[in-house]
């Protein structure tokens, strides 16, 4: 196993400034935790998919899994090392081995360095070509990700989109990393671009075996790309379909309702597509299961408790009572 | 109920000072009480399009052409009869709810002073318009909540509300620009269904401008495909999403993963060109494969390939080939 | 892959910037590098020694023989006039560098981490500019005694705080930007990510204000050689040359009309260049 994160916890608090306040310090309500007890573990080579809205906790997943932002509990154990027990220096020389795309390209580049000076000092901090090869990988990194050699001298705003996200992956890339995390990579680009660079993340995996995690709230985009797909919700991971398992058949009453409204290329679908019916602008309970205020079947123990995932065969996960008790009679 | 009104937009240009056209010779038609979707990516003009039915224009842009609804041609009209006409009779829904929305208001207060701007209603009477408004839109509670500030709703909600205001007045004809894009999922579908639904009892027309055709499909009668300022596709939604008549349109739904399986995406190659570089003949032919000399030489006019659908295409009878693929992910999914 | 076709053409080569750069900066440029050429070979091409005391008698008009006139005890006022420039543009330069670097480096910091090291940067600088600048610095010469280095020191002590602060307001918003975060999950030090991706995008405000803190800091010099705190004979510069003469404004203009031009060009042309300048970051800002 090449990649375990187990338990990650984070919440994100509202807090006073560090000097008393006129007002005296509001004992705030509890707060609901952004991550919750998240767990997932990766494989070499494997890609992994992650669903979700805004909100649901992924990419604070994303960030507590490479360890931008530390967790408030659970570990990471990245090939073995426990990276949540690294100190600051160590975990800066372990930063490259887990990289991230993310999704704006226009923010993701400095403006002020040439493409050539981004993937330069990459390589040059980690050390890892000799000085004499660093233009030799310059131009392979490019050529990996589809830029022309010349893209070296050039400044990101030279670039569209897509083309700026391609320098992002090369970033990625010449950190040799062994986990690529892929945080909405294509969200911000057009649709046509889109299938550009899913194509080239798609390339990139089986060229170089790496394993990946993408993050999306589009799941048509994360089956495409990754064979098992996690679906989050409210912090929580709240179904795990396994590759050959397909959408259509998942059980939790979130995943079905986002399969029901998820837009297609089906000429009014809208009249044929569910109802939620529900009040969406209400916050998510601090307490049982966070779906509860939302879903068609919520009964009695949804309320007390969260519930665990439980398997429900080869590895389809689902946590959700209602669902439980129906495999289980 | 005001009279239905049909919406004719002949060849609308719009070009910013001393710089190119950005859209060209845009011509369609919304009939009364129809939904017409206007779907292109970043660049084709479909935003500033429908800006310009209203006048809304950036800072140096021009329109010219003309456009015509209920019989009068708004880009002739006077400032303040154009004044008049936004918000009552057009009306027009962005992307970012707050565009519209300002922060220091209560959101009652908001919607109602739509009413009172057009209508003239006294401040109660437009107050107890505005929550019923509210309750239209699916706000629950509505009464408490229109005493509330934008910033203490989701983003679906704000969008709701938004969605209130413009519809305050009973307008004709409403103009939704990218409406769902910053929205969730789950959100986005009740966001649609809810435009349906209220253009349905209204009889109000449509226009909703998309990237995504996905999008569009879900309540349009009619779509229009626009790349590099120009419409290069229009017809009914079923027969050019079952039937496309332009490598554009085609290329497009063939890069959604929808359309693959277990398969590569297929991506249309290269990007779309500048405004002020555009090739003397068809826009799209340097990404196409279709592509022959005559496609490069001379700009290619609209022509209706089947009755109510045209296409800005000349290859059209080589197109079986690109849409084979679509043909087997559709058998897949239905 | 075509997706590579439309890369833009080259932008021209940063040598070019000084030809396409427009009238105003080219004219402060070229004004400031005369005035310090002039400066610099004021032993050369001065006509006088500056402290020749005068054997034609004092407060002469200006002649043929004295471009300037003389002051009120015979020296010419044209050769004083350049060798004050070497002292004035040596105030405005090390009066804008030391605090600049202090001030950048600080702020930088304090924008980067935020938190406590910001809340105690920022009442520090809510401390300082509460006092009106050239009284702090008067206040510090007079404790230290007058003289140039103890003014260099004061002017670092009270103007590091203004590019703290403006560093700092930068700092904090790009510290969130993408790039940054980028540079994080790189694995890349504090330090490097300060310096190298933080620097470069805060400096340039800082930068625009240090044309006009030279200005201010020249004044400031001035000022307080109007006091006898300046600079100390036999050194001049041209606020202490008006304020020697400040008995002979009606009978000898000359004598404080000269200095108080310099002064006036120099700040002029320094002028030019920073708002060329904060222009040019203007428009690269909205494009």
């Amino acid at each position: 196993m090449l990649l375990v994160a187990e338990g990650l916890t984070k919440t994100y608090a509202h807090r006073r400034g560090w000097a008393p306040t006129l007002g005296g310090r509001r004992v705030h309500d509890v707060v609901r935790p952004a991550l919750a007890d998240a767990s997932l573990s990766l494989e070499r080579g494997e890609s992994l998919g992650i669903v979700g809205e805004s909100g649901s906790g992924k990419s604070t997943f994303a960030r507590c899994i490479s360890l931008l932002e530390r967790p408030d509990a659970g570990r990471v154990l990245l090939d073995g090392t426990d990276l949540t027990a690294l100190g600051a220096g160590a975990l800066r020389r372990s930063r490259r081995r887990i990289q991230v795309v993310f999704q704006d390209p226009y923010a993701s580049l400095n403006p002020r360095l040439t493409v050539g000076s981004t993937l330069r000092e990459v390589l040059l901090v980690h050390r890892l070509v000799p000085r004499e090869q660093v233009a030799l990988r310059e131009a392979e990194l490019l050529d990996q990700v589809g830029l022309p050699a010349r893209a070296v001298d050039r400044y990101p705003s030279d670039f569209s989109g897509g083309q700026r996200q391609r320098i992002c992956i090369a970033r990625a890339l010449a950190a040799d990393p062994e986990v690529l995390i892929a945080d909405e990579p294509v969200s911000a680009l057009d649709v046509s671009i889109q299938a550009q660079i899913l194509n080239l993340l798609a390339d990139l995996r089986s060229q170089l075996g790496l394993s990946m995690i993408f993050i999306s709230h589009d799941l048509h985009i994360v089956r495409y790309i990754a064979p098992r797909i996690a679906v989050m919700f409210g912090g929580r991971i709240v179904e795990t379909l396994p590759p050959g398992v397909p959408l259509e058949s998942a059980r939790h009453p979130y995943t079905q309702a986002l399969l029901a409204s998820r837009s297609r290329l089906e000429p009014g679908w809208l009249a044929g597509a569910a109802q939620l019916n529900a009040d969406l602008s209400a916050s998510l309970p601090t307490v049982g299961c966070p779906f509860r205020g939302r879903c068609p079947h919520a009964f009695a123990p949804c309320r007390d408790v969260d519930p665990p995932a439980r398997d429900i065969g080869q590895g389809h996960a689902v946590a959700c009572h209602f669902v439980a008790g129906a495999s289980r009679s | 109920m005001r009279p239905r009104n049909a919406l004719r937009v002949e060849d609308l240009t719009v070009a910013f000072r001393g710089g190119h056209a950005v859209v060209r010779g845009v011509s369609f038609e919304i009939a009364a009480g129809e939904a017409f979707g206007l779907v292109g990516e970043s660049g084709s003009g479909k935003s500033l399009t429908c800006r310009a039915v209203l006048r809304l224009l950036p800072r140096g842009a021009a329109a010219s052409g003309r456009v015509t609804y209920g019989g009068r041609s708004l880009l002739e009209l006077g400032a303040t009869e154009m004044q008049a006409l936004r918000g009552s009779t057009i009306a027009m829904i962005f992307q970012d709810p707050m565009t519209a929305l300002n922060p220091v208001l209560r959101v009652g207060e908001a919607i109602a002073q739509v009413t009172q701007a057009h209508e003239g209603l006294g401040a109660r009477a437009a107050r107890v318009r505005a929550v019923e408004m509210m309750e239209r839109v699916g706000i629950r509670d509505a009464a408490r909540r229109a005493a509330a500030y934008p910033h203490e709703f989701s983003g679906g909600m704000r969008q709701r509300i938004h969605i209130a205001m413009a519809l305050a007045a009973r307008p004709t004809l409403l103009l939704a620009d990218e409406p769902t894009t910053a929205l969730d999922v789950i959100v986005q579908a009740e966001i649609l269904r809810l435009l349906d639904d209220l253009r349905r009892e209204e009889g109000m027309s449509l226009l909703l401008v998309s990237h995504d055709v996905r999008v569009v499909a879900g309540l349009c009668d009619r779509v229009g495909v626009m790349y590099a300022g120009e419409l290069v596709e229009v017809g009914p939604t079923r027969t050019v999403l079952r039937r496309p008549e332009h490598p554009y349109t085609i290329g497009l739904m063939n890069s959604l993963p929808e359309a693959v399986i277990d398969e590569r995406l297929r991506a249309i190659p290269g990007v779309p060109p500048d405004p002020g570089r555009l090739p003397p003949g068809c826009a799209f032919a340097p990404r196409c494969e279709l592509a022959i000399d005559a496609c490069r030489a001379a700009p290619i006019g609209m022509s209706e390939t089947v009755p109510g659908h045209w296409s800005r295409c000349i290859r059209t009878d080589r197109l079986d080939e690109l849409r084979r693929g679509l043909a087997a992910a559709d058998s897949v999914h239905t | 892959m075509s997706a590579v076709s439309t890369i833009a053409p080259p932008r021209p080569a940063r040598r070019w910037w000084f030809a396409t750069a427009g009238v105003p900066l080219r004219v402060g440029l070229v004004g400031i590098f005369t005035i310090a050429v002039l400066a610099a070979l004021a032993p050369v091409i001065a006509p006088y020694d500056p402290t020749a005391l005068g054997l034609a008698g004092g407060l002469q008009p200006p002649s043929a023989a004295h471009w300037f006139g003389t002051d009120q005890l015979g020296r010419d006022i044209l050769t004083r006039v350049l060798y004050a420039a070497r002292i004035d543009l040596q105030i405005g330069t090390i009066g804008v560098a030391i605090p600049l670097v202090m001030g950048v480096v600080i702020g930088l910091f304090a924008g980067y981490y935020a938190s406590w090291p910001d809340a105690i940067l920022g009442r520090v600088i809510d401390v300082v500019t509460a006092f009106p600048f050239l009284v702090l610095v008067l206040a510090i010469v007079a404790m230290l005694g007058p003289g140039l280095k103890n003014f260099y020191i004061a002017i670092s002590l009270v103007s590091w705080v203004a590019y703290a602060r403006i560093v700092r307001g930068e700092a904090l918003g790009v510290r969130g930007r993408g790039y940054i975060l980028a540079a994080r999950s790189l694995g890349y030090s504090d330090a490097r990510i300060v310096f190298r991706h933080l620097l470069p995008n805060v400096i340039v405000p800082a930068l625009v204000f240090g044309m006009s803190d030279f200005v201010l800091d020249i004044l400031a010099g001035a000022s307080l050689g109007y006091f006898g705190l300046g600079v100390q004979p036999p050194a001049t510069e041209w606020g202490v040359m008006i304020a020697e003469g400040r008995n002979f404004i009606v009978t000898a203009p000359w004598v404080v009309i000269f200095p108080g031009i310099a002064i006036v060009i120099t700040s002029f042309f320094v002028s030019l260049i920073g708002d060329s300048v904060s222009d040019i970051v203007r428009r690269v800002h909205a494009s």
